[in-house]
């Protein structure tokens, strides 16, 4: 019954309620992929490798020098992949085919 | 060196722009014969290049570590003097690919296929180059194991090597008009983008091998 309401109105009216469902939708995603995330960061045991905290910290402060360089290289390009992604998606939000 | 910024080719979109559009199997509007509109084509470039950056970078970060490990068994190599030939000659590619797009975009035909084989010539003397570069270092003694630095040289110059095979592969494929999907002027811009990736990235790997000097 609803849902035949919905179609009888002019797209101009039914524009806000799909805005809406659409904003729902993206709610629940973020949400549901936040869940995941939490879930599954108590999987993450290679953090607690006993063997890798020991050899890392043995290596001294240039091992740990080393290792934090290391770190930045990997993490740098992807913050910027990730930055230009979500930066040109945001700027095109409005664009059609 | 003359890279098409992201944004720039995003914001042209497919079909759009003014020049020689001239389809290879289909219509030189903005989808191909299965209605993928042509800027398709240029972001799936752009994501696979985010990919290859990322592969690069795994390695610049282990080349990194590794170097910064205090151990005795790094030793920094010689790099072999024809490096900067080939460096100098993929330079060179770069440019004469964006000569060869202009002229495209101009509309002289001749004059961009001119241009456009000079660009793959110069990528065969690259490689040609990174070989005897190779055969260098094995006349002087440093091999793939001789020492971590050795191995990374090799490492690096392989990966980049088989990429710029690829692109070789892209540049005939693209000269040879035999693409079906793609518009010239997409192929063109495709093609040019994965290029001057791999000239940019040829930098920083030759920067890092000259550094670690």
């Amino acid at each position: 019954m609803a849902s035949t309401r919905r179609m009888a109105q002019p797209w101009s009216q039914a524009r806000p309620f799909l805005c809406a469902e659409v904003g729902l939708r993206w709610a629940v995603l973020a949400a549901s992929t936040m869940l995941a995330i939490g879930f599954a960061a108590p999987a993450a045991v290679a953090q607690g490798c006993a063997m890798c905290y020991q050899n890392a910290a043995a290596s001294g402060s240039q091992g740990s020098a080393a290792l934090r360089h290391g770190i930045l290289v990997l993490l740098i390009p992807a913050i910027s992949i990730f930055l230009g992604v979500f930066g040109v998606t945001y700027h095109r939000r409005n664009a059609t085919r | 060196m003359p890279v098409d910024t992201v944004a720039e080719l995003l914001q042209r979109g497919g079909g759009g722009h003014s020049g020689n559009g001239a389809p290879f199997g289909s219509g030189r509007g903005g989808n191909d014969n299965s209605g993928t509109p042509q800027r398709v084509y240029v972001t799936g470039m752009i994501l696979a290049l985010g990919g290859i950056l990322m592969f690069f970078m795994a390695l610049i970060s282990a080349w990194v570590v590794r170097r910064g490990f205090p151990s005795s068994d790094w030793q920094p190599i010689e790099l072999p003097r024809i490096l900067w030939l080939n460096t100098l000659i993929l330079a060179a590619s770069s440019f004469t690919l964006a000569r060869s797009r202009r002229c495209l975009v101009a509309g002289r035909e001749a004059d961009h296929r001119h241009w456009w084989g000079v660009t793959a010539a110069l990528g065969a003397f690259f490689l040609v180059g990174q070989i005897l570069a190779w055969r260098q270092m094995l006349a002087a003694g440093l091999f793939l194991t001789t020492n971590p630095a050795s191995s990374f040289f090799y490492l690096f110059t392989a990966a980049h090597g088989l990429h710029v095979l690829g692109g070789m592969a892209a540049l005939l494929v693209v000269g040879l008009r035999s693409t079906r999907r793609l518009t010239l002027e997409t192929a063109t811009r495709v093609a040019a983008l994965y290029w001057h990736f791999l000239g940019g990235l040829w930098l920083v790997i030759f920067a890092i091998l000259v550094v670690e000097r």
